[in-house]
């Protein structure tokens, strides 16, 4: 019989059930406080470099249209839908962010 | 009133690629019931009885009801964890989270027909399992190598001769002085002495010769071919480092490609792919990886194809496939 673990392993498994239903933070927030570069870190992140567009929207400017379901920003003084807001270089904030899942912010151009 | 069957669309309230989707629901009229499952449980309420074998009931929130027998079709976006109530204790949240996960997300994952369904989002996200049904379907991918051992990754680069070492997820670090991303790097065998390779696992993949890249976005059968040129030399390297570099154009997609495409799609059990393809100057397509959940507005946008629109007929349609 094995003993019983005081303390509960802390993390999660190699499959986790999340990987199920993976569900994402609340737009806007982020996972971590930011910290400093670890000179241990992996390999992988000495080679990670700042995103050249990482447009972020202002949550002071959004909304939403409870009719018609969808997210609106402000423009000026008008509110309007979110998906044809040009921001003047891409166009929209819809570039790909896929590959981060759920979890990653849809303003991010990730996959 | 309507004839159409509800779509429910899981994703959160700022999410314009969702909205893509929405408005076209909306002009066609079909009702649908746009859903962050962060409302759960303070704000929605969800009741369901087993009847024979499927899951009779609805979901309600103040504006809207949902019968979850008369779906047509689910599309998972981008949905945010639950909220639970803020007098809860951390461990009295993290309870109740687990039975919500298995609660409500298990009967959401007992309805049908899914696009994708998250089980198989989740499966599809490796890289390594994506990469062996590639192959297994007959598609083109680069000698690839994962390891966190410094000694096969020199030697698997010194063997390659040109090789990159990419994230095997697309998400980033929060450092002190900002947001850091890993991108594909071009690595040399002295590069991978450094022992931090050891630290956690690495995907190395050999450097394909590269005329241009396509994305490729496929729902149910229908395939947008997207051409992306990339002017500077990290977006010819990878285009999602520097957007500003880049130029879109329709192409067609090659029928050898459709087929293997749609085996690799049929393996990984998906409906929806956003597949990545380096484009080589012999002509071969070779693929890089499937985005299960990727995006594909922005592609819509710069070329005019109609993706938000074959999506709503997914939804609609209501394919046999969960």
């Amino acid at each position: 019989m094995y003993p019983e673990l005081s303390e509960r392993p802390k993390g999660v498994g190699v499959f986790p059930s999340s990987d199920h239903f993976p569900l994402g933070r609340p737009y806007g927030r982020v996972d971590a406080a930011p910290g400093p570069a670890s000179p241990f870190r992996p390999f992988g992140l000495t080679l990670a470099v700042p995103p050249r567009t990482n447009v972020r929207f202002n949550p002071d400017s959004l909304g939403y249209d409870e009719v018609r379901q969808i997210g609106l920003i402000r423009d000026g003084t008008a509110m309007v839908p979110l998906s044809r807001h040009t921001d003047g270089a891409t166009n929209t904030q819809t570039n790909a962010d896929g590959q981060g899942g759920p979890d990653s912010d849809t303003d991010h151009r990730e996959d | 009133m309507s004839a159409a069957r509800p779509v429910l669309i899981l994703t959160h309230r700022f999410d314009p690629t969702a909205d893509k989707v929405v408005e076209e629901l909306n002009n066609r009229g079909v009702p649908v019931f746009r859903l962050d499952t962060s409302e759960f449980p303070e704000r929605l309420s969800v009741g369901a009885e087993l009847a024979n074998d499927h899951w009779s009931g609805q979901l309600r929130t103040t504006q809207r009801c949902l019968d979850l027998s008369a779906v047509s079709g689910i599309y998972y976006r981008r949905p945010a964890n639950f909220a639970f109530h803020p007098d809860l204790s951390e461990n009295e949240r993290r309870w109740s989270a687990g039975e919500a996960r298995l609660g409500f997300g298990g009967l959401l994952a007992a309805l049908e027909p899914w696009l994708n369904h998250p089980h198989r989002i989740g499966y599809a996200e490796y890289k390594p399992a994506q990469l062996s049904a590639a192959v297994a379907s007959g598609l083109l991918v680069p000698r690839t190598l994962v390891t966190n051992d410094p000694d096969r990754a020199r030697a698997f680069v010194a063997d390659v001769g040109l090789a990159v070492c990419k994230a095997f997820s697309g998400s980033g670090v929060y450092y002190d002085e900002g947001f850091r991303q890993v991108f594909c790097s071009l690595v040399g065998p002295e590069q991978c002495d450094d022992p931090r390779i050891s630290r956690t696992m690495h995907l190395f993949q050999a450097w394909v010769p590269k005329d241009y890249d396509v994305r490729l976005t496929v729902v149910d059968g229908q395939f947008f071919a997207a051409r992306i040129d990339g002017t500077s030399e990290a977006a010819h390297r990878d285009w999602r480092s520097d957007y500003s570099a880049l130029s879109y154009q329709a192409v067609p997609t090659p029928t050898f490609v459709r087929s293997r495409v749609t085996a690799l799609l049929d393996r990984l059990g998906l409906r929806f792919g956003a597949l990545d393809f380096v484009v080589a100057p012999d002509g071969e397509w070779w693929f890089l990886e499937c985005n299960p959940n990727g995006q594909w507005a922005w592609i819509e946008d710069e070329t005019g194809m109609p993706i938000a629109s074959a999506i709503a007929d997914a939804l609609e349609g209501g394919s046999k496939r969960g």
